[in-house]
């Protein structure tokens, strides 16, 4: 443990001397030589139309308001339309893989995020919280957020993603814990607008989605669309430690395939938005995990995920305005594994069902005003758990093992104050109480100094805490002679302190570098209960990280865009002094788009690095360098649009490491894949 | 925190503030920024108010000569920097150049043709209106509805890009005449 903890601190040093040279690199002098010259004056020559279509980033998630990305209380990143479009993305954890510090881990079932360090295999993605315009998907049972094709969102229908790091309880109370993703929606701005897209990959997949947006002189505005996503997957995969005669040759057939349909449709008239959707995908498991029986291809799942959202703003007069909303939410998980309980001379086969119903509604309603130096806001969040059902059943012949059927209701309160101190000093101050049936109250505070030194200088100093409530399965889950419910788990709380740097070289060149350090307390671990030896959860580890990321990003006006960043980043588990599991030292993330060919082309290309990983069984998956390349057509046919991908460019073998469930320590994942996209867009203007 | 934890942090953290105390000590300080300084929202509204000096006319009466400035003022805080002097460096406008005054609440506002109010001084726009009513002055906020409030042109950001509103019945009341051009790219409001 002393070695591990030498060797951590001259890592740092390195890592310290590259932050140094960075925030050098940033300095006047540099930005002076360094090429990408700003010309304040050149924007003087622009008409009143081009600089009312120049952007400026800003971002809503990290406060419950549109504000600039400079004046947010936390590190951000963002990812356009354009560049889910320039860079081919299928799904929104393909986006995520892009995005500085982020990584995923794929389990031929779904997509787990790792971000700061901590991907726990097998968590479902319950530390962070995902929203869709604001809307939480993270369901009422698992805390899960869905991120592979189970997302039920269609990805084209993505404007802009919003990745806000750091601790968000403050503001949004459990699984804001690690990092918030706002997910903003495309809007239809023509008066009538139509989309069809059609595409083709490996595996024989195919996606077709049709969207349809009208706006009507009154100010009434719709939007729907559906879609429709089928593959086959890889015919066969071979997983060595299946490798014997009884296991087909470690072969499992036709055992990857993955279907979904999404629906989406919204309604705007004046300040009242309604918006409703509908995602069901279903995925065979070719792993065998969980203990089910090798190559049988009717182990499976679905995930159904819907709700049915509301929105209103009204200004109240006197500068308060109100932003409210209310909403029902469905959830469903439906677990097919085929499990062998008799011998290997007489097998017999039985399919154990497990399943899962989350329903639940709400209502939030926030007000804010400006008075004087402060931007206040008071909000209040209310969620009532109609339903947390767990089932479990072996179906022939009927073995019942669990049926478990939950009610629970959240309330929260929260207040936030944006003070301007002087032009160039903002403090925020957040604070939000929440409350529980199960374990009671939770208080959780956020302080952010934001300061400009200069007029393209931002330094900002954070301090946050967050928590994440136990979730219905470890609370409840039990199944007699194997595991036991644990009603009385505590919430695991996080404790973060950030120092962020961004500053602007010109209008084209972005600058930013971040540290940051965590304390994670009571985090829930399933251990052996050493008085009847049955598996249960219990708030038992500490785990601590800190890490630090730093990142360029340039746009220039032809359109050639390009973002480069490195991540190193240390987490270990203060109990046993050893490293995460699949937690990767060193990230690379670089992306470029560039037009070609007289503007005919643009080429998107991508590739992340990921150091080796440590795996549950205590080996390494060996380091990760995938490339993407996307070539997308522009000016084609008017509305139409070309695009072809491909996927893991090198081809280059690579695994992800499994989880407990898995008998495979390493997960392979898919080598060099290919996808053409054919979209047409109808316009027709006001 | 075990203390090798914390002096890790520390050492991180120590890093990246050494780093911008190098920078700072590497910078001129903002009255004598390299050109660019400034963040592109407020080298955006330096560009505007640029077109908004071409696009307005004041009455005759308010200039002492026929070659007198454009005398734009921002009154308190100055989120600028240096970009108005780099955007309007070299402009004229009928011959006329563009000056630039920063200006305390205390002083007289009412030479001046276009007043700027950050943010920051947006709950002193009620008074500035009424210090400059009926004078030729373009009042140019960036506060929430303040065309509601006294301003002729209101800064907003919508969808991520820098929009105005423009108040007609406030131009009206200053004798400014608002030309076509810019009525056509903002949005129009009329005193309630």
């Amino acid at each position: 443990m002393r070695t591990c903890i030498r060797r951590r601190c001259v890592r740092l040093g390195t890592v310290s001397r590259l932050a140094l040279l960075l925030a050098l690199s940033a300095s006047p002098l540099a930005a002076q030589t360094g090429g990408g010259a700003p010309q304040p004056a050149a924007l003087g020559e622009l008409s009143l139309e081009e600089l009312a279509s120049l952007k400026i980033d800003s971002v809503y998630g990290a406060s419950r308001y549109t504000q600039k990305v400079t004046q947010a209380p936390s590190s951000i990143s963002i990812v356009t339309a354009d560049e889910i479009r320039k860079h081919g993305y299928t799904s929104l954890a393909g986006i995520l893989r892009s995005v500085r510090g982020f990584y995923v881990t794929y389990d031929r079932n779904y997509s787990f995020i790792g971000v700061r360090g901590f991907s726990r295999p097998g968590d479902y993605n319950s530390r962070i919280l995902l929203l869709i315009d604001g809307h939480r998907m993270n369901d009422n049972v698992f805390g899960g957020a869905l991120l592979g094709t189970e997302f039920p969102l269609d990805i084209d229908l993505v404007e802009r993603v919003e990745i806000i790091r750091g601790p968000s309880s403050s503001l949004y109370g459990t699984s804001a814990f690690l990092a918030v993703i706002n997910i903003i929606t495309r809007k239809a701005d023509d008066a009538v607008w139509a989309e069809a897209a059609g595409s083709a990959g490996s595996f024989d997949s195919k996606k077709g989605r049709v969207t349809y947006g009208h706006r009507l002189p009154n100010g009434v505005g719709v939007l729907g669309s559906v879609s429709a996503y089928g593959s086959d997957g890889e015919r066969a995969l071979y997983f060595k430690e299946f490798d014997s005669p009884a296991t087909n040759h470690g072969v499992a057939e036709r055992a990857d395939s993955d279907e979904f349909r999404k629906l989406f449709g919204r309604i705007t008239w004046g300040r009242l938005t309604v918006q409703g959707l509908y995602g069901s995908r279903e995925k065979a498991i070719p792993t065998a995990s969980f203990g089910t029986v090798f190559n049988d291809p009717r182990s499976r799942t679905i995930e159904k995920q819907g709700f049915l959202d509301v929105q209103y703003d009204r200004n109240l007069g006197a500068g308060w305005e109100l932003a409210s909303r209310a909403y029902y939410d469905r959830y469903g998980y439906d677990g097919d594994y085929v499990y062998d309980l008799g011998t290997e001379e007489a097998p017999q086969l039985v399919v154990n069902k497990d399943f899962a119903r989350g329903n639940w509604w709400g209502a939030e309603a926030k007000v804010s005003r400006k008075i004087g130096r402060h931007r206040l806001g008071f909000g209040s969040d209310l969620r009532d758990n109609v339903r947390q059902d767990q089932f479990n059943y072996d179906e022939e012949p009927f073995v019942p093992y669990l049926d478990d059927r939950r009610t629970s209701t959240i309330w929260a309160v929260y207040a936030q104050d944006e003070i301007t101190i002087h032009p160039k000093l903002m403090l925020n101050l957040g604070l939000r109480h929440d409350h529980y049936d199960s374990f009671g109250g939770t208080t959780n505070p956020r302080l952010g100094v934001i300061y400009d030194p200069w007029q393209d200088t931002t330094l900002k100093l954070l301090y946050g805490e967050a928590f994440r409530a136990p979730n219905a399965y470890e609370l409840f889950w039990s199944q007699s002679g194997v595991t036991k419910s644990n009603p009385s788990l505590q919430p695991e709380t996080n404790e973060t302190t950030e120092v962020v740097i961004e500053r602007y070289v010109g209008r084209r060149v972005r600058l930013a570098a971040t540290a940051f350090h965590y304390t994670i307390n009571d985090l829930i671990t399933q251990e052996t209960d050493p008085a009847d030896g049955l598996l249960v959860y219990n708030n038992v580890d500490q785990v601590k990280a800190r890490g630090v990321e730093l990142e360029a990003e340039g746009r220039w006006p032809a359109g050639l865009q390009t973002r480069i960043s490195y991540t190193a980043q240390d987490s270990w588990n203060e109990q046993t002094g050893l490293a995460l599991t699949n937690s990767p030292g060193h990230l690379v993330q670089f992306n470029v788009q560039t037009p070609l060919l007289h503007d005919r082309v643009v080429a998107g290309l991508e590739f992340q690095y990921l150091s080796r990983r440590r795996t549950i069984g205590g080996a390494f998956v060996p380091g990760v360098f995938v490339p993407n390349l996307t070539l997308v057509t522009q000016k084609l046919r008017r509305g139409l649009e070309l695009s072809a991908s491909v996927y893991n460019l090198g081809d280059h073998v690579y695994a992800d490491p499994g989880s407990e469930e898995h008998r495979q320590d390493m997960i392979q994942q898919q080598g060099r894949s290919f996808r053409v996209k054919l979209t047409y867009t109808f316009r027709r203007a006001k | 925190m075990t203390p090798p934890t914390g002096r890790r942090l520390v050492t991180a953290i120590a890093a990246v503030l050494i780093g911008t105390r190098v920078l700072a000590a590497s910078s001129p300080g903002p009255e004598r920024q390299a050109p660019g300084q400034a963040s592109p929202e407020y080298m955006i509204k330096a560009a505007y108010l640029l077109n908004f000096a071409r696009l307005i006319e004041w009455p005759p009466q308010a200039f002492a000569a026929a070659e007198a400035p454009i005398t734009v003022g921002v009154v308190g805080a100055d989120p600028f920097g240096q970009a108005l002097e780099l955007t309007f460096q070299g402009k004229t406008v009928n011959r006329r150049p563009i000056a630039v005054q920063r200006l305390q609440w205390s002083q007289d506002l009412r030479r001046c043709h276009i007043l700027f109010v950050s943010q920051t001084d947006s709950g002193r726009l009620g008074e500035l209106s009424n210090r400059v009513a009926g004078l030729p002055v373009l009042v140019v906020s960036e506060a929430t509805q303040a065309a509601a409030r006294g301003a002729t042109i209101n800064f907003r950001i919508e969808d991520d890009r820098v929009r105005f509103d423009v108040n007609v019945d406030a131009a009206k009341r200053a004798q400014l005449t608002v030309s076509s051009q810019i009525l056509r790219v903002a949005t129009i409001v009329r005193d309630r």
